[in-house]
């Protein structure tokens, strides 16, 4: 999960990509004034309420699996080959879940596994990249880090021939031309806005309409940034009579800043009753102020990643009222996909489809939150990828 | 000799004027935390100038207060001990680990939490009083070897805390968290110990010249080793203090307090007693520091300001300390 993949200690490498999002998060208080208008709608709820309350639902449902592509013709040709991943830190759960992912999916095709740790700076990354290369990998894949951050290691691999995949760098979809350029030959992600959206449609159907919402980003993340925005887009489509307001939560901040940041935060606005951290980690700090002013009757977390601390309280019913989740698992599998199509002289996917679910009290006891993710969603990507790949 | 007639100033016994300069000096910072208090109270008349806020500032820093006091013992015997983060967020996943995961009793868990502080202090001392390497080499290197193992121990937020430790720690007195009258209390005994005791007075000798203070007699190894222990002590209970206040651990909460602490001990010796680390001063400096960003964020300001407000503040108030200490100098010296 995205959890702290992204900026955990490489948020100087997001400097220049960054300085952009940074500069235009930056300063002060987005904040969104209710607009005048009321919604007009038949019935009790206003019109944005029900299309809210019905995402929410369908958000809730199991995934349903979409072929990302064509099968794959020929994946013998696959066994003995190599997959070099250059991780944005071992030690973090998320990675750990997306490597457990990759391993089964190796597995499955025959193929050699490596992984080594960029430790989310730049320099390692070049410095794995070029190991990469002179090991002669197949493949190198790295998460992430932009095209644009690392331009110099990927251009090392592309001058030798080596297709690069980079994973959470954005939405899904196809490398840009510059990504292209650079040597990016595919990409691999969650849909991020999708999870601000859904973040944004669950407190809207949850207040009917009239909540006060306080969003938590990450400014130096790229991905938080795109969520939040979905987020801030979906209120401001559905939700007029909403109060959004957006704060700041630099990474390396978090745990001597950001108790004090919702304490007045609260204590500024009483009125409030959703806080909405762009990554669920973030509770860990967040909670015990709502905790300490007394407000956890009133004030409900609505967050992303589903990591499993957060899905305990969940499951509680401490404070967080609803965490969505994007599987890692799956995720690991999808870089394989993308993988087998390169390595095969096929078009990579544009989307890998990989789903997200939002969890809340309605659905959380259908899922063994002590269990791999890869139960968690309802579709069992391994034997959909198996049969894909043609493989048993 | 000279033939210059005596005035009645020379001979006469200087009469004692206020020394503007001597107290801007030492109480600058002070006003300087005044100046921002009311500033912000001025902007925001409902929210900062209110009880409860002042209530949540105070209660806010007790964690970084201790870390900050201990700090200061090993800062005024000359150690650098740069590991107190690490041994803080040791302390901290230490106390989630085995009271939450492995079920142990909460009490049995803190002081598990508290002798690994006091067993890396010793650690320390070790390779910097027998080996004989400088301790901001060794504690650079203890310090990131304790993140990193405490990553290894777990690597996910453990909450879930039991509520012993959270009411020891939360609950309220005059309003303010329990957590907060600790730090007070420690301030005031770094404070006692620093000023009435011979300890006190050995540990500064010790800072101030290592090989005078032994040929003075004081055994310098035994306080070097005592002052990194009371670091790594102090480090670890305020490890657990943040156990007891997040009511949880969190493997990547501890990195953040490293700077913080060092920016308390060095700008709380610009005030006081300036030029010599002091517990008091840098209360102040905790506080002033945090009093401005609390003023920020009631002002709905987050972000990269905060760190632009705290770091410009730093320097700008250890400018002012420093050119008052000048002026002090040239006046006293055309007198």
């Amino acid at each position: 999960m995205e959890a702290r993949t992204a900026a955990r200690r490489g948020s100087a490498a997001f400097a220049a990509l960054a300085a952009s999002a940074a500069l235009a998060a930056c300063g002060g208080s987005d904040d969104k004034g209710s607009g005048g208008a009321v919604s007009a709608g038949g019935g009790d709820a206003p019109a944005g309420v029900v299309e809210a309350t019905k995402l929410v639902e369908e958000g809730r449902k199991p995934a349903q699996w979409k072929d990302p592509g064509p099968a794959i013709e020929n994946a013998s040709a696959l066994e003995g080959k190599t997959f070099f991943y250059i991780a944005n830190g071992l030690e973090l759960a998320s990675i750990q879940g997306l490597i457990k992912g990759m391993e089964e999916a190796a597995d499955a095709l025959g193929m050699k596994l490596v992984v080594t740790d960029g430790k989310g700076q730049p320099a390692e990354i070049s410095k794995q990249m070029a190991q990469a290369v002179g090991q002669k990998a197949d493949i190198i894949a790295t998460t992430s880090f932009p095209a644009a951050s690392i331009k110099g290691a990927i251009s090392g691999a592309k001058k030798a021939g080596i297709p690069v995949l980079l994973g959470f760098a954005g939405d899904p979809g196809l490398p840009t031309a510059e990504e292209q350029e650079i040597g990016t030959s595919a990409l691999m992600s969650f849909c991020y806005s999708c999870a601000g959206k859904m973040m944004a449609d669950w407190t809207i159907a949850d207040s009917n309409g009239k909540a006060n919402a306080v969003i938590f980003d990450v400014p130096e993340s790229p991905n938080t940034v795109m969520e939040r925005d979905a987020a801030v887009a979906e209120f401001e489509r559905l939700c007029p009579d909403c109060k959004v307001t957006v704060k700041h939560a630099p990474l390396a901040r978090w745990s001597t800043d950001l108790q004090s940041l919702t304490s007045a935060t609260l204590r500024s606005d009483p009125t409030i009753t959703h806080i909405l951290p762009v990554w669920d980690s973030m509770t860990t700090f967040i909670k015990p102020a709502i905790d300490s002013l007394g407000r956890s009757d009133d004030v409900k977390i609505v967050t992303y990643n589903a990591e499993q601390p957060q899905m305990k309280l969940l499951a509680a019913g401490d404070v967080v009222a609803a965490d969505i989740g994007s599987p890692l698992n799956w995720a690991g599998w999808a870089l394989f996909d993308q993988a087998a199509r390169l390595l095969t002289g096929m078009e990579p996917a544009e989307d890998e489809n990989i789903p997200n679910r939002v969890f809340d009290d309605v659905n959380v006891g259908e899922i063994d939150i002590e269990a791999s993710d890869a139960t968690w969603y309802g579709v069992d990507h391994a034997a959909e990828y198996r049969r894909l790949w043609g493989v048993e | 000799m000279s033939d210059a007639p005596m005035t009645a100033d020379a001979r006469a016994p200087r009469r004692r004027r206020l020394d503007l300069p001597d107290l801007g000096n030492r109480f600058g910072l002070l006003a300087a935390w005044a100046a921002v208090i009311v500033a912000f109270s001025v902007a925001r008349p409902e929210t900062f100038a209110t009880a409860e806020n002042f209530q949540a500032i105070f209660g806010s820093q007790a964690v970084l207060l201790i870390v900050t006091m201990g700090l200061l013992v090993a800062l005024t015997a000359g150690e650098f001990d740069l590991s107190i983060a690490g041994v803080l967020n040791m302390s901290l996943v230490l106390v989630g680990f085995l009271n939450v995961e492995q079920g142990w009793p909460i009490w049995l868990a803190v002081l598990a939490a508290l002798t690994a502080g006091v067993l890396i202090g010793l650690f320390n001392a070790f390779f910097v009083i027998v080996v004989g390497i400088e301790s901001i080499v060794v504690t650079l290197g203890s310090g990131t070897l304790l993140l990193g193992l405490s990553l290894g121990i777990k690597n996910l937020a453990i909450p879930g805390i039991s509520d012993g430790l959270i009411d020891v720690v939360r609950t309220e007195l005059f309003g303010i968290q329990l957590g907060f009258w600790y730090g007070l209390l420690l301030t005031a005994l770094v404070w006692y110990v620093f000023r009435y005791t011979p300890l006190g007075r050995y540990l500064f000798f010790v800072g101030a010249g290592r090989d005078v203070a032994r040929l003075a007699g004081i055994r310098v190894d035994r306080i070097r080793v005592g002052a990194l222990v009371a670091s790594s002590g102090a480090a670890a209970l305020a490890g657990v203090m943040l156990a007891g206040l997040l009511g949880a651990s969190d493997p990547n909460a501890g990195s953040a307090y490293l700077l913080p602490a060092f920016a308390g001990a060095f700008l709380g010796s610009t005030a006081i007693t300036p030029g010599r680390f002091n517990p008091w001063g840098s209360f102040i400096a905790v506080y002033f520091l945090v009093t401005g960003i609390t003023g920020l964020q009631l002002m709905g300001l987050s972000g990269w300001i905060e760190q632009v407000f705290y770091g410009g503040s730093l320097v700008l108030a250890v400018t002012f300390s420093r050119l008052a200490a000048k002026r002090r100098r040239v006046d006293t010296s055309t007198t």
